[in-house]
């Protein structure tokens, strides 16, 4: 799948809306902040790249949208989706239905989130089970043709082995089938940087299987690689818990505009390795006005006391006084 | 120079069945002063024969000369020194810290066993160098491992691997676990020590990029376990200076 290939965003209707989210982790000493104030919505069927550094807060969204927060996270804000007004408030017990059916997560570090102990048949079974989707005699059929959706082409050997025996492209398409099944079809799939730590040349091969055979849900791509957020048809880049440019990924990552997304288009072998000097402020110690400002070579004195809101700039909404061409 | 010869290594895949070769008769040698990229897939084999170089790993036929000098036929006194020679960092640089010591605790460590500093005051004083040159603030001197970043942890590591002056780098995927902007931190860092220093540096990837960003040449690890020597078809524009 080539960039060429990236269809042309054409929303039909709107799966999920996040209105004026926010998440806080609260101490004895400080707050953390770590989203704050995130509203949009995905359409189906469509692809979205959330793009930026770790502690940017782009897992902690998708944990919230799943309900996997710790109990002492404070939660404002609204999740619409599936006729739900507000999926915060439903009783966990009607949303855990939703959760690996109609809502998917793809974990990080895929070595990490299979079972060491137990080869890959066993572990594709017990999430079929959980699910209800699998007559016990044909148990092997299903993981079989699970584990074909997702691309292997000899799906018994596959399922043989163990997890410390797979790549880490391999054991992220496993995690992906654990997700999906045999035939779910869920309305959400979250991919948690499905990249991370896969070889260059599977990485590609893994997102384009994801975009190809998912491509009637809407996929959600959390990165922070700006070639595989290319891919996707949206996305948004975050920083320190607030998105900060979003749009049309081929003409955010052609032509950024805010400078913390042209400082990571520079950061990458192909254009440099230039990094962007200094690191993402702490969540419970965010500065004041911008929060990119100490790290900008562009800042000014607005940009030191004033917190610039989003603006409409060429078709897309950026987070910048500065914001040009 | 670092030199292997004729390198031949299999693992075995079961108790009762075949082994599985890995290296193939593999010869390479590293100069100080340069750049070298070693690329493959995984599994290729490029983690087991930066091993070898360390002397981690016996192989099972072939050599690794350092100096001339067979290295795993030196005694214990060569060894030791082949040990502070030739220096190897991880992908993971959290498992390689023990996650009960503190960062500067685990800088210092090498130095006092290898007599470099002679009293724990000298010790803390360079492992205070050493962290401070490679961007720790103090603030995180007496932190644990799990207190702080992947790209922090990536830094104390190279910290503890500067501090016994070696003459060669082996870098297995060191980024590959990092955020892109970490990744050219931790990279032009690595880049900027070995032109000071001259050591020469193996950097082990699977990213061609990083290869034409960093590296003056390039070997490449077949699926048959053979090595070849690429051009790295250098673009001078966006090469790596540092």
């Amino acid at each position: 799948m080539s960039e060429k290939d990236v269809a042309p965003y054409e929303p039909s209707r709107e799966v999920i809306r996040f209105s004026k989210l926010r998440v806080l982790f609260p101490s004895k000493t400080h707050c953390v902040h770590a989203v704050d104030e995130v509203s949009f919505s995905l359409s189906a069927p469509s692809s979205f790249a959330l793009m930026g550094e770790s502690g940017s807060g782009k897992s902690v969204m998708a944990s919230t949208l799943l309900r996997l927060l710790p109990k002492e996270a404070i939660v404002e804000g609204r999740i619409s989706a599936f006729g739900f007004d507000n999926l915060l408030d439903l009783p966990i017990r009607r949303f855990h239905r939703l959760r690996g059916t109609r809502m998917v997560l793809i974990p990080q570090n895929p070595l990490g989130s299979l079972h060491p102990m137990f080869r890959i048949d066993t572990q594709v079974r017990q999430t079929l089970r959980v699910r209800g989707q699998l007559p016990k005699r044909q148990e092997e059929i299903q993981v079989n043709e699970a584990l074909l959706r997702v691309g292997f082409s000899d799906p018994k050997r596959i399922a043989r082995m163990f997890p410390h025996e797979l790549s880490g492209g391999m054991a992220q398409r496993v995690l992906l089938a654990v997700g999906v099944g045999v035939d779910s079809k869920p309305d959400l799939i979250i991919a948690d940087e499905p990249t991370k730590g896969v070889d260059a040349a599977d990485r590609e091969h893994l997102v384009a299987l994801l975009l190809e055979r998912f491509d009637q849900s809407t996929i959600l791509l959390i990165t922070h690689d700006p070639w595989i957020a290319k891919k996707c048809q949206q996305m948004a880049v975050m920083y320190a818990g607030e998105w900060v440019e979003t749009g049309e990924s081929r003409k955010i990552l052609d032509h950024p505009l805010h400078p913390y997304t042209q400082g990571l288009l520079a950061a990458h072998p192909r254009y440099g390795l230039h990094p962007i000097q200094g690191f993402m402020p702490e969540p419970s110690a965010l500065p004041t006005g911008c929060r990119f400002h100490p790290r900008c070579h562009r800042c000014d004195e607005r940009c030191r006391i004033e917190h610039p809101e989003p603006v409409s700039v060429d078709n897309r909404m950026v987070r910048c006084f500065h914001a040009s061409s | 120079m670092l030199q292997a010869d004729h390198i031949t290594h299999a693992f075995r895949t079961g108790l009762f069945s075949s082994s599985r070769m890995v290296l193939n008769n593999v010869s390479l040698h590293i100069e100080r002063g340069n750049r070298c990229g070693l690329i493959g897939p995984s599994g290729s084999g490029k983690s087991t024969l930066a091993r070898i170089l360390a002397a981690q790993l016996i192989p099972n036929r072939g050599t690794v000369r350092y100096e001339g000098k067979d290295v795993f036929r030196m005694d214990a006194a060569g060894k030791r020194r082949y040990r502070c020679a030739v220096q190897m960092i991880f992908q993971n640089p959290l498992l390689s810290l023990d996650p009960m010591q503190k960062i500067i605790d685990a800088v210092r460590e090498p130095l006092m066993v290898h007599n470099i500093c002679r009293t724990q005051t000298q010790g803390t004083d360079m492992a205070s160098e050493l962290l401070t040159r490679c961007g720790i603030s103090e603030a995180v001197f007496q932190r644990k491992p799990c207190q702080i970043s992947g790209g922090q942890a990536q830094r104390v590591v190279i910290a503890r691997a500067l501090g016994l002056r070696p003459d060669f780098l082996i870098a297995d995927e060191p980024t590959s676990m990092l955020d892109i902007s970490v990744q050219a931190q931790i990279l032009r860092l690595m880049m900027s020590i070995q032109t000071e220093s001259g050591m020469g540096i193996l950097l082990i990837t699977h990213d061609m990029d990083l290869i034409r960003a960093c590296c003056d040449r390039v070997v490449r690890i077949q699926p048959d376990g053979t090595l070849v020597e690429e051009r790295p078809g250098m673009d001078e524009k966006i090469r790596l200076t540092s």
